[in-house]
Protein backbone atom coordinates (compact mmCIF):
# COMPACT_ATOMS: atom_id res chain seq x y z
CA UNK A 1 0.00 0.00 0.00
CA UNK A 2 1.14 3.52 -0.74
CA UNK A 3 1.11 4.53 2.90
CA UNK A 4 2.72 7.57 4.49
CA UNK A 5 4.10 7.74 7.99
CA UNK A 6 3.85 10.70 10.34
CA UNK A 7 6.13 10.60 13.34
CA UNK A 8 4.96 11.52 16.84
CA UNK A 9 6.07 11.04 20.42
CA UNK A 10 2.90 9.12 21.32
CA UNK A 11 3.23 5.62 19.87
CA UNK A 12 0.99 3.88 22.40
CA UNK A 13 -1.58 2.91 19.74
CA UNK A 14 -1.12 1.94 16.14
CA UNK A 15 -3.19 4.44 14.22
CA UNK A 16 -3.95 3.94 10.54
CA UNK A 17 -6.17 6.32 8.58
CA UNK A 18 -7.83 6.00 5.21
CA UNK A 19 -8.19 9.50 3.84
CA UNK A 20 -8.89 11.64 0.79
CA UNK A 21 -6.21 14.24 0.04
CA UNK A 22 -8.71 16.94 -0.97
CA UNK A 23 -11.04 16.45 1.99
CA UNK A 24 -11.14 19.17 4.65
CA UNK A 25 -12.33 16.74 7.34
CA UNK A 26 -9.47 14.34 6.61
CA UNK A 27 -7.02 17.25 6.86
CA UNK A 28 -8.54 18.27 10.19
CA UNK A 29 -8.12 14.72 11.52
CA UNK A 30 -4.48 14.58 10.40
CA UNK A 31 -3.86 17.96 12.05
CA UNK A 32 -5.49 16.82 15.30
CA UNK A 33 -3.25 13.74 15.49
CA UNK A 34 -0.21 15.91 14.71
CA UNK A 35 -1.17 18.44 17.41
CA UNK A 36 -1.54 15.60 19.92
CA UNK A 37 1.83 14.23 18.73
CA UNK A 38 0.29 10.87 17.94
CA UNK A 39 2.30 8.80 15.46
CA UNK A 40 0.13 7.54 12.61
CA UNK A 41 0.10 6.14 9.12
CA UNK A 42 -2.29 7.06 6.36
CA UNK A 43 -3.16 6.40 2.77
CA UNK A 44 -4.81 8.98 0.50
CA UNK A 45 -7.22 6.85 -1.49
CA UNK A 46 -7.88 9.44 -4.21
CA UNK A 47 -4.25 9.53 -5.25
CA UNK A 48 -3.49 5.80 -5.13
CA UNK A 49 -4.19 3.19 -7.80
CA UNK A 50 -7.63 1.64 -8.39
CA UNK A 51 -6.25 -1.68 -7.11
CA UNK A 52 -5.14 -0.03 -3.85
CA UNK A 53 -8.56 1.61 -3.53
CA UNK A 54 -10.30 -1.73 -3.95
CA UNK A 55 -8.00 -3.40 -1.41
CA UNK A 56 -8.76 -0.68 1.13
CA UNK A 57 -12.52 -0.85 0.58
CA UNK A 58 -12.43 -4.64 1.03
CA UNK A 59 -10.79 -4.04 4.43
CA UNK A 60 -13.30 -1.32 5.30
CA UNK A 61 -16.32 -3.39 4.27
CA UNK A 62 -16.86 -4.40 7.87
CA UNK A 63 -18.05 -0.85 8.43
CA UNK A 64 -21.58 0.34 7.76
CA UNK A 65 -20.38 2.78 5.15
CA UNK A 66 -16.98 1.72 3.79
CA UNK A 67 -16.43 4.71 1.54
CA UNK A 68 -16.83 7.52 4.08
CA UNK A 69 -13.61 9.22 5.08
CA UNK A 70 -11.59 9.75 7.16
CA UNK A 71 -11.83 6.17 8.33
CA UNK A 72 -9.63 4.23 10.69
CA UNK A 73 -8.57 0.62 10.66
CA UNK A 74 -9.73 -1.40 13.62
CA UNK A 75 -7.65 -4.50 13.09
CA UNK A 76 -4.02 -4.73 12.16
CA UNK B 1 -8.95 24.99 -14.74
CA UNK B 2 -9.95 27.35 -11.95
CA UNK B 3 -8.16 29.04 -9.07
CA UNK B 4 -9.20 28.73 -5.44
CA UNK B 5 -10.53 32.30 -5.58
CA UNK B 6 -12.66 31.49 -8.61
CA UNK B 7 -13.99 28.42 -6.81
CA UNK B 8 -14.83 30.66 -3.84
CA UNK B 9 -16.70 33.20 -6.00
CA UNK B 10 -18.62 30.45 -7.78
CA UNK B 11 -19.62 28.89 -4.44
CA UNK B 12 -20.59 32.29 -3.00
CA UNK B 13 -22.83 33.01 -5.99
CA UNK B 14 -24.45 29.61 -5.72
CA UNK B 15 -24.98 29.92 -1.97
CA UNK B 16 -26.64 33.32 -2.43
CA UNK B 17 -28.91 32.04 -5.18
CA UNK B 18 -30.00 29.08 -3.06
CA UNK B 19 -30.43 31.05 0.18
CA UNK B 20 -27.53 29.21 1.81
CA UNK B 21 -24.17 30.22 3.26
CA UNK B 22 -20.62 28.97 2.95
CA UNK B 23 -18.82 27.09 5.72
CA UNK B 24 -18.34 29.45 8.71
CA UNK B 25 -14.97 27.87 9.61
CA UNK B 26 -12.53 29.87 7.42
CA UNK B 27 -9.80 27.20 7.60
CA UNK B 28 -12.13 24.36 6.62
CA UNK B 29 -13.68 26.52 3.89
CA UNK B 30 -10.26 27.26 2.40
CA UNK B 31 -9.36 23.56 2.43
CA UNK B 32 -12.63 22.57 0.77
CA UNK B 33 -12.17 25.21 -1.96
CA UNK B 34 -8.59 24.06 -2.52
CA UNK B 35 -9.90 20.50 -2.82
CA UNK B 36 -12.49 21.59 -5.39
CA UNK B 37 -9.89 23.45 -7.45
CA UNK B 38 -7.59 20.40 -7.25
CA UNK B 39 -10.37 18.06 -8.42
CA UNK B 40 -11.18 20.36 -11.32
CA UNK B 41 -7.50 20.29 -12.30
CA UNK B 42 -7.34 16.52 -11.85
CA UNK B 43 -10.61 15.41 -13.48
CA UNK B 44 -11.72 18.44 -15.46
CA UNK B 45 -14.77 18.98 -13.24
CA UNK B 46 -15.29 20.04 -9.61
CA UNK B 47 -16.28 16.79 -7.92
CA UNK B 48 -16.93 16.82 -4.18
CA UNK B 49 -13.62 17.16 -2.28
CA UNK B 50 -14.77 14.71 0.40
CA UNK B 51 -15.74 11.84 -1.88
CA UNK B 52 -13.69 9.58 -4.13
CA UNK B 53 -14.33 10.41 -7.78
CA UNK B 54 -14.01 7.79 -10.50
CA UNK B 55 -12.70 10.19 -13.12
CA UNK B 56 -15.62 9.20 -15.35
CA UNK B 57 -17.98 12.16 -15.67
CA UNK B 58 -21.13 10.05 -16.06
CA UNK B 59 -20.36 8.12 -12.86
CA UNK B 60 -19.42 11.27 -10.96
CA UNK B 61 -22.20 13.53 -12.24
CA UNK B 62 -24.20 13.33 -8.99
CA UNK B 63 -21.21 14.49 -6.92
CA UNK B 64 -20.29 17.54 -9.01
CA UNK B 65 -20.35 20.41 -6.55
CA UNK B 66 -23.03 21.45 -5.70
CA UNK B 67 -23.90 17.77 -5.54
CA UNK B 68 -27.37 16.28 -5.95
CA UNK B 69 -27.50 15.62 -2.20
CA UNK B 70 -26.71 19.16 -1.03
CA UNK B 71 -30.23 20.55 -0.87
CA UNK B 72 -31.81 17.72 1.15
CA UNK B 73 -28.72 17.59 3.41
CA UNK B 74 -28.79 21.33 4.11
CA UNK B 75 -32.49 21.09 4.82
CA UNK B 76 -32.20 18.05 7.12
CA UNK B 77 -28.80 18.55 8.76
CA UNK B 78 -28.08 22.24 8.19
CA UNK B 79 -25.06 21.46 6.00
CA UNK B 80 -24.01 19.47 2.97
CA UNK B 81 -21.83 16.36 3.25
CA UNK B 82 -18.50 18.23 3.11
CA UNK B 83 -19.94 21.32 4.91
CA UNK B 84 -19.10 23.75 2.09
CA UNK B 85 -22.74 24.85 2.07
CA UNK B 86 -24.57 25.46 5.33
CA UNK B 87 -27.92 26.79 6.55
CA UNK B 88 -28.45 30.19 8.13
CA UNK B 89 -28.57 28.64 11.63
CA UNK B 90 -25.18 26.94 11.16
CA UNK B 91 -23.73 30.10 9.67
CA UNK B 92 -24.85 32.12 12.71
CA UNK B 93 -23.31 29.52 15.03
CA UNK B 94 -26.67 28.42 16.47
CA UNK B 95 -25.96 24.88 15.26
CA UNK B 96 -22.52 23.25 14.97
CA UNK B 97 -20.89 21.83 11.84
CA UNK B 98 -20.65 18.09 12.26
CA UNK B 99 -20.27 14.80 10.48
CA UNK B 100 -23.46 13.80 8.67
CA UNK B 101 -24.52 10.49 7.09
CA UNK B 102 -23.71 9.87 3.43
CA UNK B 103 -26.85 10.24 1.30
CA UNK B 104 -25.22 9.05 -1.91
CA UNK B 105 -26.56 5.55 -2.62
CA UNK B 106 -24.10 2.72 -1.89
CA UNK B 107 -24.31 1.44 -5.50
CA UNK B 108 -23.05 4.80 -6.74
CA UNK B 109 -20.27 4.88 -4.14
CA UNK B 110 -19.15 1.41 -5.17
CA UNK B 111 -19.45 2.25 -8.88
CA UNK B 112 -17.08 5.20 -8.35
CA UNK B 113 -14.55 2.72 -6.97
CA UNK B 114 -15.06 0.36 -9.89
CA UNK B 115 -16.67 -2.13 -7.53
CA UNK B 116 -20.23 -1.91 -8.76
CA UNK B 117 -21.33 -4.94 -10.73
CA UNK B 118 -23.18 -3.02 -13.40
CA UNK B 119 -20.79 -0.21 -13.96
CA UNK B 120 -17.44 -2.03 -13.89
CA UNK B 121 -17.66 -2.57 -17.61
CA UNK B 122 -18.59 1.04 -18.15
CA UNK B 123 -15.55 2.20 -16.25
CA UNK B 124 -13.23 -0.10 -18.11
CA UNK B 125 -14.45 0.83 -21.53
CA UNK B 126 -14.71 4.49 -20.62
CA UNK B 127 -18.08 4.67 -22.31
CA UNK B 128 -20.90 6.64 -20.86
CA UNK B 129 -23.53 4.69 -18.97
CA UNK B 130 -26.93 5.04 -20.63
CA UNK B 131 -29.14 7.22 -18.49
CA UNK B 132 -32.83 8.00 -18.27
CA UNK B 133 -32.24 11.70 -18.51
CA UNK B 134 -35.19 13.76 -19.60
CA UNK B 135 -36.02 17.39 -20.11
CA UNK B 136 -37.72 18.75 -17.01
CA UNK B 137 -39.08 22.22 -16.37
CA UNK B 138 -40.11 24.22 -13.34
CA UNK B 139 -43.80 25.00 -13.62
CA UNK B 140 -43.32 28.16 -11.57
CA UNK B 141 -40.40 29.93 -13.27
CA UNK B 142 -39.79 27.94 -16.45
CA UNK B 143 -36.25 26.74 -15.57
CA UNK B 144 -35.36 23.78 -17.81
CA UNK B 145 -32.91 21.03 -16.88
CA UNK B 146 -31.77 17.71 -18.40
CA UNK B 147 -31.62 15.15 -15.58
CA UNK B 148 -32.84 11.70 -14.50
CA UNK B 149 -35.01 13.21 -11.80
CA UNK B 150 -36.04 16.77 -10.92
CA UNK B 151 -33.70 18.64 -8.57
CA UNK B 152 -34.62 18.69 -4.87
CA UNK B 153 -35.77 22.24 -5.43
CA UNK B 154 -35.57 24.70 -8.30
CA UNK B 155 -32.17 26.47 -8.23
CA UNK B 156 -33.77 29.61 -9.68
CA UNK B 157 -37.00 30.18 -7.74
CA UNK B 158 -36.62 27.66 -4.91
CA UNK B 159 -39.88 25.80 -5.47
CA UNK B 160 -39.96 22.10 -4.45
CA UNK B 161 -39.39 19.24 -6.93
CA UNK B 162 -43.07 18.32 -7.04
CA UNK B 163 -43.62 21.38 -9.20
CA UNK B 164 -41.36 20.07 -11.96
CA UNK B 165 -42.91 18.58 -15.08
CA UNK B 166 -41.47 16.69 -18.02
CA UNK B 167 -41.20 18.19 -21.46
CA UNK B 168 -42.33 15.58 -23.95
CA UNK B 169 -40.71 16.11 -27.32
CA UNK B 170 -42.88 14.89 -30.16
CA UNK B 171 -42.42 15.02 -33.86
CA UNK B 172 -44.95 17.34 -35.37
CA UNK B 173 -46.02 16.68 -38.88
CA UNK B 174 -46.78 19.87 -40.72
CA UNK B 175 -49.55 19.62 -43.20
CA UNK B 176 -48.55 20.89 -46.57
CA UNK B 177 -50.82 23.55 -47.93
Amino acid sequence: METKKVEGSNTKHKVFLYTISTCGWCKKTKQLLKDKEIAYEYIDLDTCSKEEQKKAIEILKEKKNPSCFPSNRRKR
Amino acid sequence: MITVEEARKRAERDALRNRMHLCPDPELLQELLEGLAENEKRYGYPSCPCRIASGNLETDRDILCPCDYRDPDVEEYGQCYCALYVSGAVHKGEEPIHSIPERRPMEKQMAALGMGEETTETLETGEAEPTDRKLLYCKQCGYVVLRDEPPYKCPICGVKRELFGEIIVREIKVKEI
